[in-house]
C-alpha cells in the first residue's frame, strides 16, 4: 500500500477513533474535542476526537454575540504554514473518501477548461459562506448562521447526518426539508466522485482554498526547482488536480509527480537535498 | 515571509487561549449541533 495511503487512513482513525460512538449514536464528549484537527472532519462525526477547523470558525461567526475566533485562526494559519495543502493530500478523512470512490469503475472526467475556472470558485464560495454571508445575516437580523456547514457541506452529512440518524431514533425525528436537501447534495458529489477526481476538494472547499494560498510558504510540500523546470507540462497533464505547475496553490503535494518528471526538479521540500545528491550521483 | 507567518499564528493562538477559545470550541464541539449537520 503506498506511504500515503497508510498517512491518510492513520489521520482518519487517528481523528476517529471514538468507535463506540457510531454504535450508540452519540458524539465523543472528551477534552480533545477542545482541539482542532488538521483537515475537514465533522465534529458531530460519533467518531470524531477533535474539532472541524471549519466549523469551529463558522460556530464563532454564528449566533447571536459576535466574537474573532482568534484560537482557529492561529490554528488555520500555523497548520497552512506548516503543511499546505499537503493536508488536503495526505490526512484529509473526506479526501480520503473521495480518492477511494474515484477508483470506482467507471468513465471517468477529464480536467481541461471547465474544471480550471469551476477550481476558482473555491474561493468564492469560502469568503461568500464562511464569512461575508454570515457576517451581513449577523448585522441584518442579529443572528449569525453557519451557512456553508448547515446547507453545503456533504462531508458533515455522511460523516455525521448518516451515522447519527441512522443510530439515533430521537434525531431520525427531527429530520425535515433541510435533511432532504443536504442528503440530495451529498447524494449528488458522491456521484460525481465516481467520476471526477476529488470534486468537492477542487471545486468547493474552503479549507483546502485557505490552504492553497500557503502552498508556496509552507515548511512541507512539493517544490519545483525553477533551474530544472523544462515547463513542459507533463506534472500538470499527469496531475488529477487544476494544477498548473507542481506545488502551485491547487497542488495537494500527493507527490505522485515526482516519477514522471523528466528532469527530476519535483521533490518534496524536506528531500531537496537528498534529490540533489541523487541528481549530482547520475551526472557524475 | 515564513517567520512572520509563525509568528503572527502564534500570537492568535495565544490571544485565543488567552481569552478561552478552546473551551468555546469544545462547547461546540462535544455536542450535537444539529442545525450544522443539516438536520431540520
Amino acid at each position: 500500500m503506498a506511504r500515503r495511503r497508510l498517512w491518510q487512513l492513520g489521520a482518519a482513525f487517528l481523528g476517529n477513533g471514538n468507535l463506540a460512538g457510531f454504535l450508540d449514536g452519540r458524539i465523543y464528549q472528551g477534552s480533545s474535542k477542545a482541539l482542532c484537527l488538521p483537515g475537514l472532519n465533522c465534529y458531530s462525526c460519533p467518531g470524531a476526537l477533535g474539532a472541524c477547523p471549519l466549523g469551529a470558525l463558522q460556530s464563532a461567526l454564528s449566533g447571536t454575540v459576535l466574537r474573532i475566533p482568534f484560537y482557529v485562526l492561529g490554528w488555520l494559519l500555523l497548520m497552512g504554514v506548516l503543511l499546505g495543502r499537503m493536508i488536503c493530500g495526505w490526512l484529509c478523512p473526506f479526501g480520503l473518501i473521495q480518492e477511494l470512490l474515484f477508483r470506482l469503475p467507471g468513465p471517468k472526467l477529464r480536467k481541461g477548461q471547465w474544471s480550471a475556472r469551476l477550481s476558482q470558485l473555491k474561493y468564492l464560495w469560502g469568503i461568500l459562506l464562511i464569512l461575508i454571508l454570515p457576517l451581513l445575516l449577523f448585522i441584518f437580523t442579529g443572528l449569525g448562521e453557519p451557512l456553508f456547514c448547515k446547507y453545503v457541506c456533504p462531508a458533515g452529512t455522511l460523516e455525521a447526518s448518516v451515522p447519527l440518524l441512522s443510530m439515533n431514533a430521537s434525531l431520525a425525528a427531527a429530520a425535515g426539508w433541510l435533511t432532504v436537501w443536504k442528503f440530495a447534495l451529498l447524494g449528488i458529489f458522491l456521484l460525481a466522485m465516481v467520476f471526477i477526481y476529488r470534486p468537492f476538494c477542487r471545486f468547493l472547499c474552503p479549507l483546502g482554498a485557505w490552504y492553497g494560498l500557503f502552498n508556496r510558504s509552507a515548511v512541507l510540500g512539493i517544490t519545483v526547482d525553477a533551474h530544472r523546470c523544462t515547463h513542459c507540462g507533463r506534472c500538470s497533464q499527469f496531475c488529477g488536480m487544476d494544477v498548473k505547475l507542481a506545488g502551485d496553490r491547487e497542488c495537494i503535494s500527493c507527490g505522485e509527480c515526482r516519477e514522471i518528471c523528466p528532469v527530476q526538479a519535483i521533490h518534496f521540500r524536506q528531500s531537496k537535498n537528498q534529490s540533489n545528491q541523487i541528481l549530482e550521483a547520475k551526472h557524475s | 515571509m515564513r517567520k512572520y507567518i509563525f509568528l503572527a499564528a502564534a500570537v492568535l493562538l495565544l490571544t485565543g487561549l488567552w481569552q478561552g477559545d478552546p473551551g468555546r470550541v469544545w462547547q461546540k464541539a462535544s455536542r450535537i449541533c444539529l442545525e450544522c449537520i443539516g438536520i431540520g
